[in-house]
């Protein structure tokens, strides 16, 4: 029903109803925010990606086939979006300190950042296009032909992929102790 | 099954997508295969680690900025004009205007060299052999196809129902004559079609009752309309319509959709 209610959202855009895609807003900003957090380890920089994306989504809305999942679509624009400011910007940037935790007690919020903070620095020591697939399999769970679906591959190489993307940072786990 | 086939059952595990007989059949290869518990274990690690990663809130203003930086009038429809709009004014400003605009081209041409034809058809041989696809506009694989059609002819209803298809958009063109009060029943599988709506072509005065399993359109005069519905899935599947005159039995249709 979710994929339908996107649907009938996109429709009521495209009939000129800028409340529905405030909808769409609210219901995806935080997983695409997270997304460009991911990919681009700045908190200033992912909104600007996820801003963006969401602004080209917009434009682009009459392209968009109801075959498929509208998250799955606007999620390949946010991909995009973050791979092209990573070309842009290739050196690495730190963690902005901006950011909201979880409300437990100190001592586990002082260790789940710490152990947040080294896995998010270990996705930035593997290759962008491994850190995509770490991104859509494990934070968003896509399933394999989402992915393919969102990165233009073929489910096969979208398996052998993600298999070398694990391979990699569970070899940057290991060498940053935490593994 | 080779070294590779049980690394990629590994994998898959992880995403808990085995089944019970290829979990039994991977527990085994890592009970023959000890060496490679270590690899299996490496990747529930990685994959548990990866997952513990916590969402993190987006800024406050976001929402703010993106709706500020979109045109908000870049969808925005005619307000002059109302919800019972002409076929020709509806489908002129709809996303399917060229093709339609194509297609109408195409015929009015074809009518016109159909008809040169007919009048010269011992002089003109070789436009026997002309292919008109590639001259009248309408690429041959366009997408743009009619499914079925069906007529109709009782003593309650007449008239006919044509199924067209463009992409993941199915239209009905309903022209029907009603001799009494008429239920056409659509029945779908809602997770693989979605009614969108009703265009009328004419004057058509219908109820539309569209329930959890079906639509069903209520007619009671001379109605002409489309029915549109959007694929969400790209799979085969099976409209019903139940044609109920009030005075008559039922008759059922079916209209098989397939992908494109």
């Amino acid at each position: 029903m979710n994929e339908v209610e996107d649907v009938y959202l996109v429709e009521n855009c495209l009939q000129g109803d800028i409340q529905s895609f405030e909808i769409l807003v609210n219901k995806y900003q935080k997983p695409i925010f997270n997304a460009a957090l991911r990919l681009c380890n700045d908190f200033d920089n992912a909104q600007d990606i996820a801003q963006s994306a969401f602004v080209k989504a917009y434009d682009k809305l009459e392209k968009f086939n109801p075959k498929y999942k509208f998250f799955s679509w606007i999620y390949r624009i946010v991909i995009n979006e973050a791979i092209n400011f990573l070309h842009q910007n290739k050196k690495r940037q730190e963690l902005d300190d901006n950011i909201i935790l979880d409300d437990n007690s100190p001592e586990q919020e002082y260790e789940q950042s710490e152990i947040n903070e080294k896995i998010r620095d270990a996705l930035m020591q593997i290759e962008p296009n491994y850190r995509i697939l770490i991104e859509l399999k494990h934070f968003q769970n896509c399933s394999y032909s989402e992915i393919g679906y969102i990165l233009d591959i073929p489910e096969k190489k979208v398996k052998s992929r993600l298999y070398t993307a694990r391979q990699a940072l569970g070899k940057v786990l290991l060498k940053i102790g935490i593994k | 099954m080779t070294e590779k086939d049980y690394i990629d059952l590994m994998h898959r595990e992880v995403d808990g997508l085995l089944s019970e007989t290829e979990k039994v059949k991977l527990q085994q290869y890592l009970n023959k295969n000890p060496r490679f518990n270590d690899l299996y274990q490496e990747i529930i690690q990685t994959a548990d680690l990866a997952n513990r990663i916590d969402d993190v809130d987006p800024p406050l203003n976001l929402k703010k900025n993106i709706l500020n930086s979109i045109d908000s009038n870049r969808y925005h429809t005619n307000d002059a004009v109302g919800r019972e709009r002409s076929l020709l004014l509806d489908w002129f400003t709809s996303k399917n205007s060229r093709v339609v605009l194509a297609f109408a081209a195409g015929l009015l041409v074809g009518i016109i060299l159909y008809s040169v034809f007919i009048i010269d058809a011992g002089q003109n041989q070789q436009l026997n052999n002309l292919n008109f696809y590639g001259t009248i506009g309408i690429p041959e694989n366009v997408n743009f196809k009619m499914l079925d059609q069906i007529s109709h002819e009782s003593s309650a209803l007449n008239g006919h129902i044509r199924l067209f298809k463009y992409d993941a958009i199915i239209w009905f063109e309903i022209n029907l004559t009603p001799t009494t009060q008429c239920d056409l029943i659509f029945s779908f599988d809602q997770s693989i079609l979605r009614f969108s709506d009703l265009k009328p072509l004419d004057y058509t005065q219908t109820m539309i009752d569209n329930g959890q399993s079906n639509l069903k359109i209520t007619l009671y005069e001379p109605s002409r309309f489309l029915l549109l519905f959007t694929q969400l899935t790209p799979e085969n599947t099976l409209l019903d319509l139940k044609i109920a005159p009030k005075s008559e039995e039922p008759t059922i249709y079916n209209f098989p959709v397939r992908q494109n």
